[in-house]
């Protein structure tokens, strides 16, 4: 009797240790030697392999749905792409429109300027201007908020926090015209009164890095850097025939 | 008891020269297996997710082995070695345990190379000496031996087992494989020949 209670036990740690949709986590793309700088023919290569394996990107917004009982295809991914830098519209975006795949883009609302005279620079790379911002959402993108000047939350007074949270997604709707529901955590710094604040603004999930889990407002995302090869990326994807069967339809 | 042990074991070793045990008094229960000592059974079933030979040998009354090859038309295939133990039979009824370890391959880019495992309790029921009701629940596991990859599965399945003159039974079988995020059915039909 024993060692069937200690195979239930097993089976539902194995249960509890399942993931839920891979996220990957892009910053840039372009020739920096920056670690997480992808090279443009990197990530020509990983959306290759997404499309020949069979992978179907899909957003954040259609992973919620799902775990509120809508359907996702079959080898479901989601590709997310930090900060906002330019290369997100001169790079990301046309290689994704070729291949009919989706992204969503987390954008820094204090770093977007109005056109391309006054566009920021910082961190020696440059920033998405409101146009190109609207350019990613009307090509079908999904935008999400990256807060108002990526500060790391944890260290904000609350108002602060709540300023930079809120403030973000505020402004992004008003530029967009649309619901920002997604978030993602500067320097993927949360803590549990981060995480309440962006609940309280009204977002709908928020992703984190890689000590992220499948709760919608602490999911995990796979960071891609430099050097991934499609081997890797397999290796980093790949299901095990069970889930892939059972998630199929 | 040891020596009973040891008896047994060397009539286990010894059983691919010993003849078949007699024709059971419910035949559709040998189609379910355990195979009786001595006696081998192969049998070949159709469905989803797999297509499937297995190769079954009776060790004792009550205990067989079986090495068995699955193939899906996804791309996976697996080789597995499988025993079965009758926990009790009492008149038209039966419960038979199963536990399967397999290492599943896949052909395909967005599938990983797995270790599997499967434990069952298959209760069965024959109305008739040649025909048999079973109800199964089983619990699957895979991993690869990554967090990522590593997971847990519920499978419930009924059926049905018919045996006919000659050693030969038809099966068929139809229920649910439970995921962590999603279901889908199984089942499969197909035959066996005990030997």
């Amino acid at each position: 009797m024993a060692s069937w209670g200690g195979v239930l036990v097993c089976a539902a740690l194995c249960a509890a240790c399942g993931r839920g949709v891979p996220i990957l986590m892009y910053h840039s793309v372009g020739g920096d030697s920056d670690p997480l700088t992808v090279a443009p023919e990197e990530l020509d290569a990983q959306l290759d392999f997404l499309e020949s394996a069979g992978f179907n990107t899909v957003t954040l917004r259609e992973v919620l749905d799902a775990q509120d009982g809508g359907k996702l295809p079959r080898h479901a991914v989601v590709l997310t792409f930090d900060d906002g830098y330019v290369d997100a519209s001169t790079q990301v975006l046309p290689r994704l429109l070729q291949r009919g795949q989706k992204a969503t883009f987390f954008i820094v609302s204090g770093f977007c300027a109005q056109d391309a005279a006054t566009r920021v620079t910082k961190w020696q790379k440059q920033f998405l201007i409101w146009p190109e911002v609207r350019a990613l959402a009307d090509a079908g993108m999904e935008i999400g908020s990256h807060t108002v000047s990526h500060l790391r939350l944890s260290n904000l007074s609350g108002a602060d926090l709540r300023a930079q949270v809120r403030d973000s997604r505020a402004t992004l709707q008003s530029y967009l015209g649309k619901p920002v529901d997604f978030f993602a955590y500067p320097y993927n710094d949360q803590s549990r009164w981060v995480r309440r604040a962006v609940e309280t603004a009204g977002y709908r999930g928020a992703v984190v890095g890689s000590r992220g889990n499948s709760d919608p407002f602490t999911l995990q995302r796979l960071t891609m850097h430099r050097g991934i090869t499609p081997a890797d990326l397999r290796s980093m994807l790949s299901e095990n025939w069970e889930t892939a069967y059972t998630e199929g339809g | 008891m040891i020596a009973a042990l040891l008896a047994a074991s060397a009539a286990a070793v010894s059983s691919p020269v010993t003849a078949p045990a007699a024709e059971d008094e419910i035949p559709a229960f040998g189609a379910l297996g355990p195979q009786p000592a001595g006696a081998t059974s192969l049998t070949a079933t159709a469905g989803r997710p797999f297509y499937g030979v297995r190769l079954a040998h009776g060790l004792w009354d009550a205990i067989d082995v079986a090495a068995g090859f699955d193939y899906s038309p996804d791309g996976v295939y697996r080789p597995s070695v499988e025993t079965r133990m009758r926990a009790f039979r009492a008149g038209p009824t039966q419960l038979v345990a199963r536990l399967l370890l397999g290492r599943a391959f896949s052909s395909t880019q967005n599938m990983a190379n797995t270790n599997d495992g499967e434990i069952a309790l298959q209760f069965a029921v024959a109305p008739i000496p040649r025909g048999a009701l079973f109800v199964e629940g089983a619990l699957l596991g895979t991993t690869d031996f990554t967090r990522e990859r590593t997971a847990g599965f519920a499978q419930g399945v009924g059926g049905i087992a018919i045996a006919l003159p000659g050693g030969v039974s038809l099966l068929g079988s139809i229920g649910i494989l439970q995921g962590e995020r999603g279901h889908r059915a199984v089942g499969s039909s197909g035959a066996s020949l005990r030997f």
